[in-house]
């Protein structure tokens, strides 16, 4: 758990950040979003005191960062930048391995921990880890941040603005890889992002923020339904906002018993598909129904355009 | 392209050089001015012959190159580049009166521009051969196998009667002596301008009020000419030598080595502090931000972030100024210093052209010597990605 408490941050007379008080719980995945100079990649630099607060005070687990030393602190944290932080004179597995290097273990664990977080973010450590950083894909070169983040198995990940410079596609398959990340290890994950689609799909909480306040503290569900105020209205969009809370719910939550056998050669949804492909389906497939099933394809429901809109406020 | 044309104009150059220039020059003794001597007169008809003939085919090997033509023409190149010096000694061998025990044979024009137009098509042919047929470094091997004929000539006794040996048989040990302080004041300064100039780029990477005016000084210094800065440290040297014990037990006047030294730390430091600056600052500052969140200490970024990724631009000022420092170390023997420069001064002096070689040729070779050692260096420490 993370809190902060009544922490402002001044650059002489310039207010980065303003009384700010939040409270981050164990397991949550949170994103900053805001407009660039809001104060959030400040307020992020501040739990791993890259940045020293001016004022206020921030504790992980009850306990006041103050009182640390910050590079012990920064040992116990993840933190993910853009993929050029990588150390370019060094190899993918060294550039893992320094956090655990810095913590002392024992060069056999750190290889094996090495390859399994190589692994585990898909890239063949076989081919991979004695590869330079320029030798590698934006995407590949993201995953090792990653890989390099998680390695001493930290409680919180700091990331920020880590996919900023990925194309689209990329960027996507790398937040698909966090979802699946996070679902397996439940971290506390603190986002900064300024792309409203990245923070509505990946976090579960959203902190909304502007000239260094949070304007709005909420459940992407509850941001998009519920906007606090104009500014939040308008950073999640008029237009598209149907489309944008259909984005964060999933297939499963609105899931029914199946009526009727369907047609076999229908298209299938899955469980953990969101509303918005859902409806995109029906739409281009001009049926108002259609068949959900598991992972292993068997189906196990159904979804009708009629129990989406009863579903939509 | 069907003829390599650097090797055509090479080789049409050497043959004009050859035919229309002096070859070599006789003097009676040291200072009485050279009867020239063409390449005809000097080695005979057929040796002329041979060498045209070696000329000619080179020229032939330009049409169509291919691997084979290449090295075939670094074969031919190298053996006419020993061959050039034996022509030499053959003359002397034959020519030269020996009741006259001072005669002795300059190089001249013709010589030396055949061999520059040599060495010219030896770097056009190694480099065909680095970049077309992947064969690197041949360059070198031409290099080692004309420096160990020309040892091998000259240990041999045979160019003995040339000028350029007679100065340096009559000078050997002072020879090795100015060699060595040649070496120490410039390896001495470019090493002390090392330890201070890494000092105060990390204080001007710190502080940046410190900067401007830390460069303006370094610039101005520069600007000075080198004999003036002699000049102008030999007064207060003078001054402190007359007042200090411990500096005159040290040997320290206003002429000698120390004003000398000073002089070349001055003038070192400016290339050194720069790149070492420039080097530290060029480290981006995602990969600095990245290692003080990984929870790396300030001296473990500096060490195992910061100073291996700034290496090679600080090792390429090192090389820079070397190179710089083995030049003006020269001049450094008009105040006393001493030097290979001694040398070019007493034959400026003396009007022996000769002398003046002994001491500009080693001159010339150190720096070129630095230049690629250094550069080696350099590619070691940029572990090029391999694709």
């Amino acid at each position: 758990m993370i809190e902060l408490d009544q922490v402002s941050k001044h650059y002489g007379d310039s207010i980065a950040v303003n009384s700010l008080s939040l409270t981050i719980q164990a397991g949550d995945f949170c994103v900053f979003i805001g407009t660039s100079g809001c104060g959030k990649s400040t307020t992020l630099r501040m739990i791993n005191r890259l940045i020293e607060p001016s004022h206020g005070h921030i504790r992980i687990d009850g306990e006041d960062i103050a009182g640390l030393r910050p590079e012990l602190l920064r040992r116990r944290i993840g933190y993910a930048i853009q993929s050029i932080g990588l150390f370019p004179h060094w190899t993918v597995a060294r550039n893992i391995a320094v956090v655990p290097q810095l913590l002392g273990w024992e060069p056999q664990r750190i290889r094996q921990r090495v390859h399994q977080l190589l692994e585990l973010l898909h890239l063949d450590p076989a081919q991979f880890a004695d590869k330079l950083p320029a030798q590698l894909s934006g995407g590949q070169a993201q995953r090792v941040g990653v890989a390099r983040a998680l390695a001493a198995d930290p409680n919180i990940l700091l990331m920020d603005e880590p996919f900023g410079a990925l194309d689209p596609i990329t960027r996507e398959s790398l937040q698909a890889e966090m979802l699946r990340i996070q679902a397996e290890l439940h971290k506390t994950i603190v986002f900064v992002t300024h792309d409203i689609d990245e923070a509505l799909k990946l976090g579960n909480r959203i902190v909304v923020m502007d000239q260094g306040r949070i304007i709005q503290n909420a459940s992407p569900q509850q941001l998009v339904q519920h906007p606090a105020n104009d500014f939040v209205a308008n950073l999640i969009g008029q237009q598209d906002r149907g489309l944008k809370a259909a984005a964060c719910t999933t297939v499963a939550e609105l899931l029914q018993p199946a009526r009727m056998p369907l047609p076999s050669d229908q298209p299938r949804l899955h469980g953990s598909d969101s509303l918005k492909l859902a409806v995109s389906q029906m739409l281009w497939h001009k049926v108002d129904c259609l068949p959900v099933c598991d992972d292993s394809g068997q189906v196990i429901g159904e979804l009708s355009m009629q129990r989406i809109l009863e579903q939509q406020p | 392209m069907t003829y390599n044309r650097v090797i055509l104009t090479m080789t049409g150059l050497a043959l004009a050089a050859a035919l229309l220039l002096n070859f070599i020059t006789f003097q009676p003794n040291r200072i009485a001015p050279g009867q020239e001597i063409s390449l005809l007169t000097a080695a005979g008809l057929p040796a002329t012959l041979l060498l045209m003939a070696l000329l000619g085919l080179m020229a032939a090997l330009s049409w169509r190159p291919s691997r084979d033509r290449y090295l075939t023409l670094l074969l031919l190149t190298t053996l006419t580049l020993i061959g050039l010096p034996l022509a030499v000694a053959s003359y002397a061998h034959q020519h030269l009166p020996a009741d006259m025990p001072y005669a002795r044979v300059g190089l001249g024009s013709g010589f030396w521009c055949m061999g520059v137009f040599l060495a010219l098509l030896v770097v056009e042919t190694s480099q065909r051969l680095a970049q077309q047929y992947r064969l690197v470094g041949m360059q070198w091997l031409v290099t080692a196998a004309t420096v160990i004929g020309l040892w091998l000539l000259g240990h041999s006794g045979a160019l003995d009667r040339l000028s350029l040996l007679q100065e340096y048989s009559q000078r050997q040990a002072k020879f090795a002596a100015e060699l060595q302080t040649h070496l120490l004041l410039a390896g001495a300064a470019v090493l002390i301008a090392l330890l201070c100039g890494i000092v105060l780029a990390i204080a001007a990477q710190a502080s940046v009020r410190l900067r401007q005016p830390l460069f303006q000084l370094l610039n101005l210094l520069q600007t000075i000419p080198s004999l003036a800065l002699f000049g102008l440290l030999m007064v207060p040297l003078s001054y402190l030598a007359a007042h200090s014990p411990l500096l005159q037990a040290l040997n320290v006047r206003g002429i000698g080595w120390a004003p000398a030294l000073i002089a070349l730390v001055g003038y070192s430091l400016l290339p050194i502090t720069r790149n070492t600056f420039v080097a530290l600052q060029e480290v981006p500052a995602q990969v600095l931000d990245a290692a003080r969140g990984m929870g790396m200490a300030p001296m473990q970024i500096f060490l195992a972030v910061r100073l291996p990724l700034a290496l090679p631009v600080i090792i390429e000022g090192i090389r820079i100024t070397l190179i710089q420092a083995i030049g003006l170390t020269s001049v450094a023997a008009l105040i006393g210093a001493g030097g290979l420069g001694t040398f070019i001064f007493q034959g400026l002096g003396q009007a022996a052209m000769d002398l003046v070689l002994l001491g500009a040729i080693p001159t010339i070779v150190l720096a070129l010597l630095a230049d690629v050692l250094l550069g080696l260096l350099t590619r070691l420490c940029h572990r090029e990605p391999t694709p």
